[in-house]
């Protein structure tokens, strides 16, 4: 659970870097903005498997550009806390086999409430007034600013926000400016630009209430698609509508969800003409009874999806509907244990995807407790917004794009099963040790495989580009398994600390598969630290280190760019500390980050931009 | 000639390290002390003075720095003292090739100001900010301005008068995070006073 105390303190100014704060999740991000994460083993690296929920609404925030968690209509400063799971769960209906990231926005019962916060970072690396002597070296952009603003206002049984947040991010290390040089016919540096305003209204009473969330975002992203081995100027246009509502008595329970998500991927104006041509409406309905009794809740759901593809292109399937029945029983036993059993079952085409959880927990001991979840999944290929599934349909991406892809005629339809424990055990002082266990196991995926090639432009030198091949192959599997021990030290003379090593690889016989998760390090170790000396003031710390990713695809990248693109990340530590003050009775909150304090030259792909030493500024006025 | 500069740039560098690493120590053993004689935020120095950049690195090979000025305000904290302010300076180019530019610092830092004898204190801190040169020419395509982040280490000597009036001298080692590190020696001297923190901005800085 990260609370709002955990965002400010960590001073987070776009959601996505929360992704920072998980020890278990592991990302990469090709322009240090968007990132790609896989929660805890439980799927690829890159496969954004995981679900979303806000307030209980299900947001489909995927695309085939991937799922971006800034395009979210939401601004950290409306966040109360956030729910991250990363053993398979579900929650409000939704089925999260690889992972769930469950937002509560704040809610207020004041008249009126204003709250502003603008942050700016500076990375470190710029030629100065070198770039007008022979010393001169590339320019390097600040990060931001990013801003949000909220207005709330609230009664004892309502209340109501108002968001807008902006941000900009500027694509300028010398490895992306060479990808998109010729999507720009002037010499203004490429930008990422993201608008969102956001509206939530709530009302309660003691056993019932009910949200309306409606949002939209508009971001000029230059999002890297793997099949193209390169930046994609696009204009992402991200709308949704929701309502959810839920009462309770007695014995009985009801729950409802209505959403309605709209994404396009529309034409940002770019040198080469490209156009993704490409949108998709979902709309999802879910209606839930709950029964109580005695100490075991029941609850039977079903819920429905209508997918309708928007482009001009001709598709042999344009709509899809899924439907669901669910079943989620929940018991708590005496000594401490509880437990939980999911059913769901999937339909469409013809075809059914069943999903079964399964989980126990236990206290032996005084001080100590366990926890056992096991889980099945076997996904339809329609589940989830599969490129390559939309290109079997007839999609193509614009020619421009180039790139190379071999299919399967169809594919199939997968399997995953997973097991997790853990033990709990108190030391005393506060002191406690977590040590964890997990195994999954994978049959029948249909991965996609890229291999890229290295040239340069030699009308033009610095412009560098690749060359993708891609081919998807059905049928692969292999097994991940792995252990984490973690001790947390509870806060003794205003520090607390908290130290993680995790040790997560896979095997198989499937050399797509291996390559795969390739990329996945092995060893992770985390520290990190906390120093409250007094109430408006406090210091935390973040110490990372992880083994070495391994990115085969990009192995004749390496060998025919001379090295400058490796094909293998190298350990690399990193640092990141925290400053945060408080003022005026917490109304004014000011914050100074300085990411990778160790100065190292970090990135986390291939193919990504390199991240120094970066100075962050945060103002938040709360009126 | 390059040479020359090189060396005194890879000179300066532990220099820096040994102040802001003696400063940092210092700083600590001494903020206990100085904490038991202040109240957090009750009182506020300003001051303002003259600032010379003597630093002899590359830099200073295309530019000269002119005389600036500097401008910080200070406040008493719970263990040493707080501030923030900033300096200007114009540097003039010694290259017919490269622009003048105007640079400005902005920073926030901590101190300790010891009594050393009688009126005289030392002061000894850190310093982290942005520094912002604005060029007479365009660096790149519609970017006359570039801002990177700089931190410094600083010591001095200050002289107060009963009346809560005093005058300093100080040196500041500073490095600028450019590709190519700036690292001005600024020397500094000036007066200021010591007056009351207003209740209302006391109210706000707590």
């Amino acid at each position: 659970m990260l609370t709002k105390e955990h965002l400010s303190a960590y001073g987070i100014v776009r959601i996505s870097d929360l992704f920072l704060l998980l020890d278990d999740w592991y990302g990469y991000s090709v322009d240090n903005f968007t990132w790609d994460v896989s929660a805890n083993g439980l799927a690829p690296v890159g496969a954004s498997s995981w679900k979303l929920l806000v307030d209980d609404h299900p947001v489909d925030i995927e695309s085939l550009a991937g799922a971006d968690l800034n395009t979210l209509p939401l601004s950290p400063v409306q966040i109360d806390r956030i729910e991250v799971h990363s053993l398979p769960t579900v929650e409000a209906g939704v089925w999260a086999q690889a992972g769930l990231i469950h937002i509560h926005t704040r809610e207020t019962s004041d008249p009126l409430a204003i709250t502003g916060a603008v942050s700016a970072g500076n990375e470190t690396g710029d030629p100065g007034p070198f770039s007008f002597t022979p010393n001169a070296s590339p320019n390097i952009d600040r990060i931001g600013p990013s801003t949000g603003a909220v207005l709330s206002s609230g009664g004892r049984t309502w209340d109501l926000l108002v968001g807008v947040k902006s941000d900009e991010h500027h694509a300028t290390d010398s490895r992306q400016i060479g990808r998109v040089y010729d999507y720009y016919t002037g010499e203004r540096r490429p930008r990422i630009l993201l608008f969102s305003p956001g509206l939530i209204i709530r009302s309660r009473t003691d056993r019932s209430r009910a949200a309306l969330f409606v949002g939209h975002s508009r971001i000029l992203d230059l999002p890297y698609l793997d099949i193209v081995g390169g930046e994609v100027p696009l204009r992402r246009l991200f709308s949704y509508a929701g309502m959810s509502g839920e009462t309770r008595r007695r014995y009985f329970s009801g729950r409802f969800a209505l959403g309605m998500t709209d994404t396009r991927l529309s034409e940002r104006p770019n040198g080469k003409g490209i156009w993704m041509n490409w949108g998709r409406q979902h709309v999802n309905g879910n209606l839930e009874a709950g029964l109580s009794v005695g100490k075991t809740n029941i609850a039977v759901g079903a819920k429905i999806d209508h997918f309708y593809t928007l482009t001009t292109q001709s598709l042999i399937r344009r709509a899809l509907i899924l439907s669901e029945v669910y079943t989620n029983a929940t018991f708590t036993g005496s000594g401490n244990r509880s437990g939980r059993i999911a059913f769901h079952a999937t339909h469409t085409a013809g075809r059914i995807g069943v999903k079964g959880l399964a989980s126990i927990s236990f206290a032996p001991a005084p001080g100590q407790s366990g926890n056992l979840t096991f889980s099945y999944g076997r996904r339809l290929p329609e589940e989830g917004n599969d490129l390559y599934y939309w290109m079997l349909q007839g999609y193509r991406l614009p020619e421009a794009l180039d790139e190379a892809v071999t299919q399967p005629p169809f594919l199939t339809v997968s399997d995953a099963a997973t097991a997790d424990g853990q033990w709990t055990v108190a030391l005393g002082n506060g002191t406690g040790l977590i040590l964890s266990g997990l195994y999954r196991h994978f049959r029948r995926q249909n991965i996609a495989s890229h291999t890229y090639t290295y040239r340069t432009d030699p009308a033009r030198p610095g412009i560098e580009f690749f060359d993708a091949v891609t081919v998807v192959t059905p049928n692969m599997g292999g097994a991940v398994y792995g252990g984490s021990a973690e001790v947390r030290v509870g806060e003794q003379a205003g520090f607390s600390h908290r130290v993680r090593y995790t040790y997560t690889r896979s095997h198989t016989t499937d050399v797509p598969f291996w390559q795969a998760w390739a990329p996945l390090p092995w060893h992770h170790l985390t520290y990190h630290i906390a120093f409250q000396p007094l109430d408006r003031l406090g210091m935390h710390a973040r110490f990372r280190w992880q083994s070495a990713s391994e990115w085969p695809g990009y192995r004749d990248v390496e060998t025919l760019s001379n090295g400058r693109f490796l094909a293998r990340i190298a350990p690399t530590p990193r640092l990141d500390v925290y400053f945060t003050k408080r003022f005026f009775r917490e109304h004014i909150q000011t914050s100074l980050s300085f990411l990778n304090l160790l100065n190292r030259n970090m990135r986390t792909h291939p193919a990504g931009a390199v991240d120094r030493l970066t100075f962050f500024v945060y103002l938040n006025v709360h009126i | 000639m390059d040479g020359y500069f090189d060396a005194t740039m890879n000179a300066l560098s532990p220099s820096i390290r040994f102040v802001a690493g003696a400063s940092l120590a210092l700083g600590v053993l001494l903020a206990g002390p100085a904490a038991a004689q202040q109240q957090p935020y009750g009182t506020i120095d300003l001051r303002g003075g003259i600032t010379l950049d003597t630093g002899a690195t590359r830099l200073h090979q295309y530019w000269n720095a002119a005389r600036g000025g500097e401008v910080y305000a200070n406040v008493p904290f719970y263990a040493g003292r707080l501030e923030v302010g900033g300096a200007f300076h114009h540097y003039t180019a010694l290259n017919p090739d490269v622009p003048p530019f105007d640079a400005l610092l902005l920073v926030a830092g901590w101190n300790v100001e010891p009594r050393l004898a009688g009126p005289l204190y030392g002061i000894l801190g850190g310093r982290v900010g942005n520094y912002r040169m604005s060029f007479d020419e365009e660096a790149f395509a519609g970017v006359r301005n570039e801002s990177e982040f700089t931190a410094a280490a600083h010591a001095g000597l200050m002289l107060r008068s009963p009346g809560g009036v005093f005058a300093y001298v100080s040196g500041a080692a500073q490095q600028t995070f450019t590709y190519i590190r700036l690292k001005p020696l600024f020397v500094s001297f000036g007066m200021g006073f010591t007056m009351r923190t207003p209740n209302w901005l006391q109210e706000v800085l707590r």
